[in-house]
């Protein structure tokens, strides 16, 4: 009979952090190149051996399958799927605006020399002259080196050339993982591969667009209708409960009740 | 459950900060020589929902989703491109083309830096802005004088009496206007009446006289109009209001969510 409770609290439970995950993306419906996450659950059971799948040899999953029956039928949420697809391109007539047509990511060089990678193309010029973003990450070319521009009139070309003055001086790449590795966010409009051994590659090729920005690809009218159908799972789920509980009660004062 | 909250409270927050700055670019929509601003967003950190998992063995670990924790402001970024050039029937009015600042000297003895060049004379006849701060180098018109003129490169003459033959007039040169380039405009600091004072950013400035180097020239009996582009403003508005409702639609129904937990127990 527990069971039942188990099913529910934890249809709730994953209600509740569905939520949470399209209040972000709502929260970020005006973010320069975010992607919108999309939440997935699937019964509880299944989530656990697919998570033992993942972390341990095959063997063990028929070593904890006592275990997964034992913990009853539920819902739970999996990792967070991020859309990659582009957002609109929003035309600034800043020069130091960069959208990304299609996949690859800007490469960025932090303060202690590690790579970050993003798709928020707002740069600016710091005191020596080099192209960085908003956090002071230096944009790097194709060679690994950042830009340097100084007080130059800067053109960047649609296939990531760069211009300084009129002469060609340095070539942009983008990156992106190879098939079957996955981005994951990290705040900051920066991204990161999810696998601790996944490395993003150049990709093959490429489009720039000088003097715009990717707008958040968040689909508010999805996002709406998302927060709609997890107000009413959560309150079916949490009249689930108060019935279990109610036969519960029922079970306790009568059966065993003699005259 | 309350974390989800905070998010979408930032979400509001963030949003009210976009229509603040759109608001304050519609306002000065029509000041001379005025740049408008942009507000950038990002989003906060992700966590992983539940605790529980934290100081486990990695192989124990379940894979859980990691949420995020909401949007914040981490720029207000100004836009440097010119105005349009608007042309007026005031021969103190100045607009430059190209590169370059006024120098104006504040009530502090500092000085700040301007695009604006709507200029007039104070009572001890030098040109000053509309704040009455002092161009510089000094520029002081002589009582007598009538026609003022002012070249593209910044020589100011005017007419004078001629006194050697009462009732004609002579050209007398009264000074030069001098321009500061700066080798970083975006880290100039602005503070506010169309006002900008040099930072570690933005460099020293180097004063030039206009048309050389990098500075630009001047053009008198004009002004610069702002740079803001009223129609983008307006998207603006309608987008952060709307970003604004939904974010806290999803409030209200956390709200909801939580009041329905509340009930379990009767």
């Amino acid at each position: 009979m527990l069971e039942g409770y188990y099913s529910a609290v934890t249809a709730m439970a994953a209600m509740v952090a569905e939520q949470q995950i399209i209040g972000n993306n709502l929260a970020n419906i005006n973010t320069v190149g975010y992607k919108q996450d999309i939440p997935q659950s699937q019964q509880f059971d299944k989530l656990l051996l697919l998570a033992l799948r993942r972390d341990r040899g095959v063997g063990a999953v028929e070593r904890a399958s006592a275990i997964v029956g034992r913990a009853g039928a539920g819902l739970e949420l999996l990792p967070v799927a991020v859309d990659l697809t582009d957002g609109p391109v929003a035309q600034t007539n800043r020069p130091l605006d960069l959208a990304i047509i299609g996949n690859g990511f800007f490469r960025l060089r932090g303060a202690n020399g590690e790579d970050t990678y993003m798709r928020a193309g707002a740069f600016d010029i710091d005191v020596e002259g080099t192209l960085v973003n908003r956090f002071g990450e230096a944009l790097l070319d194709v060679d690994g080196n950042t830009i340097s521009v100084g007080n130059g009139d800067l053109r960047i070309l649609t296939d990531g050339q760069l211009l300084l003055n009129g002469q060609l001086f340095a070539q942009l790449a983008l990156f992106d993982l190879p098939e079957g590795s996955d981005w994951k966010k990290i705040g900051g409009s920066h991204f990161e591969p999810a696998g601790p051994t996944d490395t993003p590659v150049p990709t093959q090729s490429l489009h720039v667009l000088q003097g715009f920005l990717e707008q958040s690809n968040v689909d508010a009218e999805f996002q709406s209708a998302e927060m709609l159908s997890t107000l009413r799972l959560y309150e079916a789920a949490q009249a689930l409960l108060r019935m279990q509980d109610e036969s519960l009660a029922q079970a306790v004062r009568e059966v065993g009740r003699v005259g | 459950m309350l974390s989800s909250f905070q998010t979408s409270f930032t979400g509001a927050v963030t949003n009210r900060k976009f229509l603040e700055v759109t608001a304050n670019n519609l306002a000065n929509v029509n000041t001379t020589a005025f740049r408008g601003s942009r507000a950038e967003f990002a989003d906060r950190l992700y966590a992983e929902l539940s605790a529980d998992n934290v100081g486990l063995d990695p192989a124990e670990k379940m894979i859980l989703p990691e949420v995020g924790t909401g949007s914040s402001l981490v720029a207000t970024s100004i836009d440097l491109s010119p105005g349009s050039l608007a042309i007026t029937d005031n021969q103190f009015d100045l607009a430059i083309l190209g590169n370059g600042f006024f120098q104006l000297i504040q009530p502090d003895g500092t000085t700040a830096y301007s695009r604006d060049g709507s200029f007039a004379m104070d009572s001890n006849r030098n040109l000053v802005n509309s704040s009455g701060y002092v161009l510089q180098p000094t520029v002081t018109v002589p009582t007598e004088a009538i026609a003022l003129r002012i070249s593209a490169g910044g020589v100011i003459d005017v007419d004078v009496p001629d006194p050697d033959s009462p009732g004609s007039f002579i050209q007398q040169e009264i000074g030069t206007i001098q321009l500061a380039v700066f080798d970083n405009d975006r880290g100039l600091d602005a503070i506010g009446s169309n006002l900008f004072v040099e930072t570690a950013a933005s460099g020293a400035a180097s004063v030039l006289s206009p048309g050389v180097g990098t500075s630009g020239v001047l053009k008198q009996f004009a002004l610069e109009s702002s740079n803001v582009d009223v129609a983008t403003e307006m998207t603006n508005i309608i987008l952060a209001q709307r970003a604004y409702q939904l974010n806290l639609n999803a409030l209200r129904q956390m709200d909801e969510m939580l009041a329905l937990a509340t009930r379990l127990r009767r």
